[in-house]
């Protein structure tokens, strides 16, 4: 597979490092060919990673080095009883190798800076894709080098240095672009937008200098949800997003399946945002084709901080055949993403649980019914919401001696306590909601 | 000055155009970003210009680079192409006042195709 086509008027490019057609400036997007459904047996036999879609993937070197990433559990949601919905799917994404959904990207991302002949790969973020470079780039052998705002605190670098990354903090000057996109630090996206006319660097960024080949790392969730379910389409996929990457690209990836005829339907999309940071909501609304971009966002959820969505137009294309879109308070993404972890044993980082009340709000609003089979991305583990287990001064733990009379004591109190109050739901019944739920 | 009037024995009402006409010729620096430059041959030009704001300023620019005129606006009258992004000292004007924004005397114009990722 070596084919690259424009998004928007459809012209071919041989493979190589582009990411704007020289037509109409468009996004560029690998496409698949001559795949058909005999293709299954052979995923089918493969060892259970997003690897498994070799055909269907845009690579050349059948031997990636990769972390396994992928095949992330599909869970049945049994107990988020007031939601009521009966063939709820979570998709957590939280057991990838640096526990979000962008080692997918990046995994093949950093075989592709290597099937150019690249030693170095680059990448401008101080969340999710840092993580995921930083270990790949470990595996793959590759030295990686992370550009970061200047005031970023060393807990969050740290981690970076462990791997063998170069962290580079980038401090501001004047020329800068004003720029509200992915990481909105304008002193390192003016950086990296000027290493793009560089190739003499050799230090390819990997969701911008390979952002077409970064794009089809998201496809693989769609192949494996699909597969987990028997090779058939949910009905509905609920997904929270930023920058629009996700859905359009989880779309595309199940277009691909519908059109090989590995699958007989396509989902709806439905797409949940952050009230402080929902321009494709708000151009959904307002009837616009391209979001606003909007001046600084305000998010708890890093990776939904995108205050200039990139794929935003291409998202609500998504979502127009049958799809809604909808902006959710992060102080009720919050509280899902604590009932998920109390409920079903996972915990999700907030843009899972802001999806979760995002479908919650779907449903109540008619836009979904319970009925239908529903999956819900959880982009990433809820280790990942570091700010937030810093800063909260409400969170206390009682405390207690090694004296065992000490311990007697407080579980028979707390005994008494839950004896009164039963929240304790029997599996398979409905349970009582919490307090925020019953609001 | 009165002196001068004489001399140049031009009509006050001439003389006032002339002026006002010096007064809002204006040099700024235009830079095409990436594959923007492949169609203009230059990364960077200084532009004289009596343009008043982006908008007339990318007409301007239209008429100088006739290949790139086609692909810098969009099908939409006075409309950049959707993938297209303009920024005025460094400020995206879809955030001040689009293509209405106003041009000042040495200002920096940057234009480049939008290729964030995910
Ligand atoms: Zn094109
Ligand atoms: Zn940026």
């Amino acid at each position: 597979m070596s084919v690259l086509k424009c998004r928007d008027c459809g012209t071919l490019y041989p493979e190589a490092m582009i990411t704007s057609c020289s037509e109409c400036y468009g996004p560029v997007d690998t496409c698949i060919e001559d795949i058909d459904r005999s293709v299954k047996s052979k995923i089918e036999s493969r060892y259970p990673s997003m690897w498994r879609y070799l055909e269907f993937l845009p690579v050349n070197n059948t031997r990636a080095v990769n972390l396994n990433d992928g095949w992330t559990p599909l869970l049945r949601s049994n107990k988020l009883g007031k939601i009521g919905i009966k063939d709820l799917y979570l998709k957590f994404e939280g057991t990838n190798p640096t526990q979000s959904y962008e080692d997918r990207s990046v995994s093949i991302s950093i075989n592709k800076a290597i099937e150019f002949n690249s030693t170095a790969i680059g990448c401008a973020s101080t969340h999710y894709i840092a993580d995921s470079v930083a270990a790949h780039a470990a595996r793959t052998g590759l030295k990686s080098y992370i550009f970061v705002p200047d005031n970023t605190p060393i807990e969050i670098i740290y981690p970076l240095l462990s791997y063998g990354a170069q962290v580079l903090k980038v401090y501001k000057q004047e020329g800068d672009i004003d720029c509200q996109c992915h990481g909105n630090d304008p002193a390192t996206c003016t950086l990296v937008t000027r290493m793009a006319e560089k190739p003499e660097l050799s230090l390819p960024i990997v969701d911008l200098d390979l952002r077409t080949y970064f794009n089809s790392g998201y496809k693989t969730l769609s192949y494996e949800i699909a597969e987990q379910l028997g090779w058939r389409s949910p009905d509905n996929i609920v997904i929270p997003e930023g920058s629009g990457s996700l859905t359009y690209n989880m779309y595309s990836g199940f277009k691909e399946l519908y059109e090989s005829g590995l699958i007989e339907d396509l989902p709806r999309f439905f797409i949940v945002q952050s009230s402080g940071c929902a321009p494709i909501v708000d151009a959904l609304i307002h009837r616009k084709e391209i979001p606003t971009p909007l001046r600084n966002p305000v998010t708890l959820c890093e990776n939904l901080r995108v205050g200039d969505p990139a794929d935003g137009l291409y998202a609500l294309r998504a979502i127009k055949h049958g799809g809604y879109g909808i902006a959710i308070e992060d102080k009720e993404g919050i509280e899902y993403a604590e009932l998920i972890a109390k409920k079903e044993g996972i915990s999700p980082d907030y843009s899972g649980g802001l999806a979760v009340a995002g479908l919650v709000r779907l449903c109540e609003d008619g836009k979904i019914s319970p009925t239908e089979s529903t999956v819900v991305v959880l982009p990433a583990s809820g280790i990942k919401n570091r700010d937030y287990y810093r800063s909260d001064p409400d969170l206390k733990v009682p405390r207690i001696s090694s004296n065992i009379a000490d311990l007697q004591l407080y579980l028979e109190t707390e005994r008494t306590k839950l004896a009164r109050t039963p929240i304790f739901e029997k599996p398979g019944e409905a349970s009582v909601p919490p307090a925020f739920l019953r609001t | 000055m009165l002196r001068s009037i004489k001399q140049s024995n031009e009509s006050d009402h001439i003389r006032w155009f002339r002026e006002k006409r010096v007064m809002t010729i204006r040099e700024v620096a235009v830079r095409f970003f990436g594959v923007i430059s492949s169609e203009t041959g230059h990364k960077e030009i200084k532009i004289c210009t009596d343009a008043k704001n982006i908008r007339e300023l990318v007409v301007e620019i239209c008429d100088k680079y006739n290949s790139l005129k086609k692909k810098l606006l969009s099908s939409e009258p006075s409309a950049l192409n959707k993938h297209v992004r303009c920024y005025v000292n460094g400020m995206d004007i879809r955030l001040i006042r689009e293509y209405e924004t106003r041009l000042m005397d040495g200002d920096k114009i940057l234009f480049l195709v939008s290729f964030q990722g995910g």
